[in-house]
């Protein structure tokens, strides 16, 4: 079921009636109606991938009890944490995986004379599993290192792992955040469910607004390239870095505040990313919730920076290159990883990567000569990398990227669009219009969070707006990017 | 508290529910092409010796006015071959005197299954769906959410522009007058709309549903006395030359085949030079004067008169 459904128009206010109607003492039966609901939600897609949900689920919460249970014997412990771990990501490595690997294995011995017979597998990804095996994994390796002790309720647990608003495409969440707010009753509270609406409709106007209208012209550009000028090469990879940010963001934004309206908590995904003024602030801004996994459970148990200079190096092209692999079966990926590594290591090294902590700007309306020079550049960066990680394949992002740089941006050949041209300058207004309301927002949650608080009528006036321009300029339904994943 | 915010939530999607409903009255009770083909056709079922069948290409590809009998044409945008066929189906039982259909096959509709966003205007129009299939969601929204509301929406300050046209005459025609040239002639613009066919080409096993459906539709016709006559509209060579030649070549195979097995004919005009940039609208689409050359070769072609 997508956010941006109407199955979800009416999925969502139903369970929503129902899940109040009950009283918040009797927030078990709330969990309850809460997982009877996110199976309803993951079979959407489809049912028979509900058992793997269900087993991941049962996997985890049985191996937590038992990582607990050995106590002080480390080896008892340690080998639960194996099985879990072993098993967890045997799921996620064949589904998303296996082909990959077959396929470079199968071209790694062709380049030595040799024709292997690989057998490759039509598999399906279940939608989400990327996400909710991270967050077993995170809480099995939270009670491990004695950070929690592990849940007896499997109702509470069921839920954390499959809460429907976060099921499919996160925030991955952790266990020290989430499963107290479910283990806890939950009060109905009026401004918390308005601001919880409020993030729903900046995150469909983000998602079918800013997303959707750039997909086609991405898509054509991106399938075109050999055939485009260099201008529309740059265009595209412009639009493709709003088109995974409004698509993903505004997915995030649409969980949170289904989430809130719930009385739940999400752990906070975005925050205003493309106005970093350094790649490393960029990713303390991207996917937060991934970013900080991959921080807690990779890179400081391998010494994070307190080690020598060359761990260091090598830590952090692990993160980023397990990020890359994470997003899927494609070398795109692991280079994508790769270039942000690259560009990340410099600050890191030079210690400048803890430099900008704070919101730009802040208290300011314009930003500094430096800072919007900064953040152009850091944009650059990103939307760079977003070239190689859309693309099908390394030669694709090679010959597009080739071909970009071969030609003259300032030509007055700007391409041929299906959308047409005024088409394509009506996405580039949009856009701008929602820079603009980002940068406002960005000292608060998300853009439309304490929106004139003092007038009222304005306040329902900029709500209107969005509603007309979703429903007058929302772009042709395309499926949330990060599903894939 | 509860109570309130499902109280307000309603009271401030007033005025939406009150727009949504405005245009979706407006996109209901309008003149659409389905409308006007449905009823211009069960008003004079009773003339029609020629139903024209098949997708965009025969809806702008055939002019029926220009049939030396009373002709019709009931194509529509985008047809599957499933729709042709349940349109066959449905209608043939009021056509008495139909004694030719015209049913397009193509690298169109012989390499789709439905008619994707388009399926349930024939739940809507014509009571039929796609294989049983339910259309609640459609069928309670069909403006806003279906035929988009953005289309709507302009469609809206078309009309208030230039009035209420009924697209289709008396004769199911819908003429298209213009001849884009850049979209006939211009290579890129053909090279963006080949890759999207031959995106979709890669579905195409050259047999399966479709032709069985045409199999099926040559039998229902043949038993009622109606020579099936099937046809290829021509394409220009700037976006034909793009087009995966496999496919392209395998269409053709499969028309002489069936023409070969049911003994009716089959008019291949796909690569017919004798349509110049001049008779196009864009490159896979013909306009007025290319239809009225195509309707009269195909016309002046037609066996067993």
């Amino acid at each position: 079921m997508l956010f941006n459904s109407f199955e979800y128009l009416i999925f969502f206010p139903l369970v929503f009636i129902l899940y109040w109607s009950i009283k918040p003492e009797r927030y078990r039966l709330q969990n309850i109606l809460l997982i009877a609901a996110s199976y309803v939600f993951y079979a959407f897609w489809d049912w028979r991938f509900l058992f793997l949900l269900i087993f991941s689920t049962s996997l985890d919460y049985f191996t937590g009890l038992k990582i607990f249970g050995a106590g002080g014997n480390k080896r008892r412990k340690k080998a639960w944490l194996l099985t879990s771990i072993i098993i967890n990501l045997g799921f996620l490595g064949f589904f998303k995986y296996y082909n990959f690997f077959v396929e470079s294995f199968a071209e790694l011995v062709q380049n030595f004379g040799f024709q292997p017979n690989i057998w490759t597998l039509k598999i399906l990804i279940p939608v989400g599993i990327s996400f909710y095996t991270f967050h077993g994994l995170s809480y099995v390796l939270d009670i491990y290192n004695g950070k929690i002790e592990p849940t007896r309720n499997v109702v509470d647990y069921s839920l954390f792992v499959s809460f429907f608003p976060l099921l499919v495409a996160g925030p991955i969440e952790r266990a020290t955040h989430l499963l107290p707010q479910l283990k806890r009753p939950r009060q109905f509270e009026y401004p918390r469910a308005v601001d919880g609406l409020k993030q729903m409709l900046w995150g469909l106007f983000k998602k079918i607004v800013i997303a959707d209208n750039c997909a086609p012209i991405v898509n054509q550009i991106f399938d075109n390239y050999d055939i485009m000028p260099a201008n529309s090469l740059v265009l595209g990879a412009i639009l493709f870095s709003f088109q995974i940010y409004g698509d993903f963001s505004g997915y995030s934004d649409i969980a949170l505040g289904s989430a809130r309206l719930l009385g739940i908590e999400l752990l906070r995904n975005f925050s205003y990313p493309y106005f970093s003024r350094d790649i490393a602030e960029f990713w303390r801004r991207w996917h937060i919730s991934l970013t900080t996994w991959f921080r807690d459970y990779i890179y400081i148990p391998l010494g994070g920076s307190r080690v020598s200079k060359a761990k260091v190096i090598r830590n952090t092209f692990i993160i980023f290159l397990v990020s890359g692999f994470w997003h899927g079966a494609n070398w795109t990926f692991i280079v994508w990883g790769f270039l942000n590594a690259v560009y990340f290591l410099p600050l890191l090294l030079s210690k400048n990567n803890r430099k900008n902590l704070d919101i730009v700007a802040q208290g300011r309306i314009l930003p500094t000569f430096r800072e919007f020079w900064s953040m152009l550049a850091t944009f650059a960066l990103a939307a760079f990398g977003w070239i190689v990680f859309r693309a099908e394949s390394i030669t694709h992002a090679w010959h597009y990227v080739r071909k970009m740089f071969s030609e003259s941006w300032l030509s007055l050949d700007i391409g041929q669009y299906e959308v047409g041209r005024s088409g394509v300058l009506l996405v580039v207004l949009l856009i701008i219009a929602f820079l603009v309301a980002e940068w406002f927002g960005r000292e608060r949650p998300y853009a439309l969070a304490g929106l004139f608080p003092k007038h009222r009528w304005l306040r329902y006036a900029v709500y209107y707006a969005i509603i007309l321009v979703i429903l007058i300029y929302g772009g042709e339904g395309q499926q949330f990017i990060y599903f894939q994943f | 508290m509860m109570k309130r915010l499902l109280y307000k939530a309603f009271v401030f999607s007033i005025p939406i529910i009150a727009i949504v409903l405005f245009f979706e009255y407006y996109i209901r009770t309008r003149p659409s092409v389905y409308r006007s083909k449905r009823d211009n056709l069960i008003e004079n079922a009773d003339s029609v010796r020629i139903l024209i069948m098949g997708n965009s290409h025969s809806t702008y590809g055939l002019n029926p006015n220009l049939f030396s009998e009373y002709a019709y044409n009931l194509a529509f945008e985008a047809q599957s071959i499933y729709f042709d066929k349940a349109l066959i189906d449905k209608y043939l039982s009021i056509l008495p005197n139909l004694k030719y259909l015209i049913l397009e096959i193509d690298y169109g509709n012989l390499c789709q299954k439905r008619s994707e966003n388009r399926d349930f205007f024939y739940k809507y129009y014509f009571d039929i769906s796609y294989k049983g299939e339910h259309f609640v969601k459609e069928y309670l929204l069909q403006s806003v959410f279906v035929h988009s509301f953005k289309e709507t929406w302009s469609l809206y300050w078309i009309d208030n522009k230039n009035g209420k046209v009924n697209p289709a005459d008396a004769k199911g025609w819908t003429a298209r007058s213009t001849h884009r040239e850049d979209d006939v002639v211009g290579y890129d613009k053909n090279r963006i709309v080949a890759a999207r066919f031959n995106e979709s080409f890669k579905s195409f096993t050259g047999n399966e549903e479709e032709l069985l459906l045409v199999e099926q539709a040559i039998e229902t016709l043949k038993a009622r006395g109606v020579n099936p006559v099937l046809i290829t509209c021509p394409i220009y060579k700037s976006l034909r030359s793009l087009l995966d030649k496999d496919v392209t070549q395998k269409v053709a195979e499969e028309g002489r085949f069936l023409a070969e097995k049911f003994d009716i004919q089959y008019l291949n005009f796909f690569s017919d030079d004798s349509f110049e940039a001049a008779d196009y609208f864009d490159s896979d689409h013909l306009n007025d004067s290319g239809a009225a050359k195509l309707t009269l070769k195909v016309d002046s072609l037609i066996e067993n008169r």
